[in-house]
């Protein structure tokens, strides 16, 4: 069955749908979808007016290698534009289960109303008192939610940050070790999901609907050369699961491209003690785990078990973005530190790129010295606080305590804060930072692939030629491997294998029992983004808003002493 | 005394063994490829107009294991000849995000 479940938070009544004019869309294309078409691109994100979807990829009624990705939809409180998150986590793979392809959670309650749980199973829908979690954080709720629903729960839920409607609000989903760590981390979908006053979505962990495969056979062959595809691949067969994304730090630092002290250079000379390898070293050493998968059916396995120097938990999922954001980028190179910070936001729902830029902005106006990681512990513990006014300013992310405390530094696009790679020594993923409807996203269009790591292509990130192509078609590829529910990491196997997106279209061929083409793919991409730019434009964007800020064109950074050299208009060439 | 010297001199560096050692380099191997990594790899010495290729042959670095070659913060050709004072940087294939 593929059904969309609609519910409304204020009545609490829902419908169990056919997906009618959404049938064969899934993840980022069905989400952008729907947002396009029903919430008025006008409309305040916090408002009734708001929607918030979550869809599991085309994909996700298999049992294909890593297609268990989710997407959570709506207009953003933090870029004011559309957005998509994408997580990590056991939600998608359950959906389908439940004959489910998709949810919405419409309108809101009145105010002062109760926070719900929403356990839906196969054929209805309840809520649930949440009172006793509001204010706590995520890991010690989540243990309440699971003696309540189940110790094999599948949920998702948002923390004290979400609660209070912060912009940098995430949205945790479950791992497959019942734990709360996989986020939905940019653009605030946490302060969607709080303004509709629900705590967490809890799929019937009993809910065990078998999908069948259209052309099982051939399902078959198709996911056993994924597979290959896959492991024959060095970096998702051994370079990622061997030391994770925090591999990165030296890499990025060494091409001179690591954002350090709020992109003022491109080098940290303390990145080895925040790098992968040392991650790597110390995890070995303390008992943590190396391979670690996000989701049940991964076989990248990139994540892993970071522990104490006295072999305690601290966090899982401790990703580069976030060991760049906390360290390099704020001159912290105490990884025990930034794992707390990982750890922290984790807890109160938070983004940890969006988290570390407001961190920066509270360096740059003088709240906390430069390197002082306690001093970070102590101002993040502050956001989800609803009486603490200066934690309400932090969760806000980067852009809003910017303008608080007066600073003039401020990398973000679309208000939404810039990851881990300066865009003047990367000019391929500085491309999608200004033109994704996303915001400052990496992920959006990883053009980090062709300009650092030579992975499907080998174009220089110094200079303008090339990089507006690369960006364009990796954002067009991006899409519909969000929209097919794909982990993202499998295109660093499928840009240098011409089998990858064919094997892509003949799992989908596999699942639907009719000829799925890699045109298909592509135009399930390009639709998401036309979807995704025709709500920014009727929301009120314009060229303008597909650019840096002057300081990245103002100022060359070292070592390289390379800038940002693209126009608007120039631009506009990378969108579909 | 000068033999067991000059005897080291032909282990350690084979048929290069004629050059001088002329250059310092700063080298950096990471991920896998930290195994190879020599002594003194911030100040190491070789002979004088040194590529790439006799580094990693010199190291025993197997060839499919190198992705990517860093001198100087730029990428570089495994051709590439180094320079006294270069900063090299080799790679294993990797992904991230």
């Amino acid at each position: 069955m593929s059904r969309l479940l609609r519910i409304n938070t204020r009545t609490k009544e829902y419908a169990f749908e056919e997906m009618g004019e959404y049938l064969g869309l899934g993840g980022r294309a069905l989400t952008s979808r729907l947002i396009n078409k029903e919430v008025p691109a006008d409309s305040h994100p916090l408002s009734a007016q708001n929607k918030l979807v979550f869809a599991g990829g085309v994909l996700a009624p298999t049992n294909a290698a890593n297609s268990g990705r989710v997407s959570v939809g709506s207009k953003s409180p933090l870029t004011g534009g559309i957005k998509e998150s994408n997580s990590g986590g056991q939600f998608a793979h359950k959906l389908p289960k439940l004959g489910l392809t998709a949810i919405v959670l419409e309108d809101k309650p009145e105010d002062g109303a109760p926070f719900s749980y929403i356990f839906i199973s196969g054929d209805k829908v309840e809520f649930k008192d949440a009172t006793d979690t509001v204010g706590m954080y995520n890991y010690a709720a989540h243990e309440k939610v699971k003696q309540q629903f189940g110790e094999k729960a599948v949920t998702c839920m948002i923390g004290p940050a979400g609660e209070t409607c912060r912009m940098a609000a995430t949205i945790q989903f479950s791992d497959p070790e019942g734990q709360p760590t996989r986020s939905a981390g940019r653009g605030g979908m946490g302060a969607v999901m709080g303004s509709k006053k629900v705590k967490a979505i809890i799929l019937d962990p009993e809910a065990n609907e078998k999908t069948e495969m259209g052309n099982p056979e051939a399902f078959k062959v198709a996911r056993k050369k994924w597979v290959d595809i896959l492991m024959g691949h060095p970096v998702t067969s051994q370079g990622l699961p061997g030391f994770g994304t925090a591999i990165l730090v030296n890499i990025v630092n060494e091409a001179g491209a690591l954002p350090t002290k709020n992109f003022r250079t491109g080098r940290f000379d303390k990145a080895e003690n925040i790098s992968g390898e040392r991650v790597a070293e110390l995890i070995e050493k303390r008992g943590g785990k190396i391979k670690h998968g996000c989701h049940t059916g991964c076989v990248i396995q990139c994540s892993q078990v970071f522990n104490d120097k006295d072999g305690n938990f601290v966090t899982t999922g401790f990703e580069y973005e976030t060991i760049w954001g906390f360290g390099a980028n704020l001159l912290i190179d105490d990884i025990d530190d930034i794992a707390l910070m990982d750890r922290m936001c984790d807890e109160i729902g938070m983004d940890t790129i969006e988290m570390a830029n407001t961190v920066a902005m509270a360096m740059e106006g003088g709240l906390v010295k430069w390197g002082d990681s306690k001093g970070v512990l102590a101002l993040l513990k502050r956001v989800g606080d609803k009486d603490d006014y200066l934690g309400r300013i932090m969760g806000n992310g980067c852009g809003f305590a910017a303008q608080a405390f007066g600073v003039d530094r401020v990398p973000v696009v679309k208000n939404q804060s810039l990851p881990a790679y300066d865009p003047r020594a990367v000019k391929g993923v500085g491309v999608t930072y200004a033109t994704t409807p996303m915001g400052a996203d990496h992920t959006a269009g990883y053009g980090v692939c062709q300009n650092v790591l030579k992975v499907g292509g080998d174009v220089d990130g110094h200079g303008k030629a090339g990089n507006i192509e690369i960006s364009k078609n990796l954002q067009v590829a991006t899409a519909a491997v969000d929209s097919l529910g794909l982990c993202l990491f499998v295109a660093f196997a499928v840009l240098d294998d011409a089998q990858g997106v064919p094997c892509m279209a003949e799992l989908v061929s596999g699942l639907l029992g009719t000829e799925y083409t890699v045109d298909d793919v592509v135009a399930l991409g390009v639709n998401c983004l036309k979807d995704e730019l025709d709500f920014n434009a009727r929301a009120g964007f314009t060229a303008a808003a597909d650019q840096l800020p002057a300081f990245f064109s103002n100022e060359t950074l070292p070592p390289h002493d390379v800038v940002w050299d693209f126009s608007a208009e120039e631009l506009q060439a990378a969108k579909v | 005394m000068i033999k067991p010297c000059f005897m080291r001199l032909f282990v350690d560096l084979g048929p290069c063994s004629r050059y001088l050692l002329a250059m310092k380099i700063e080298l950096r191997c990471f991920a896998t490829l930290h195994r190879f990594l020599p002594e003194n790899s911030k100040q190491w010495e070789i002979p004088d107009g040194w590529k790439i290729s006799d580094i990693v042959a010199h190291l025993n670095v197997p060839e499919d294991e190198l992705k990517l070659v860093f001198i100087n913060g730029l990428h570089a050709e495994i051709d590439a000849v180094v320079k006294d004072g270069d900063r090299v940087g080799l790679f294993p294939p990797v992904g991230g995000g």
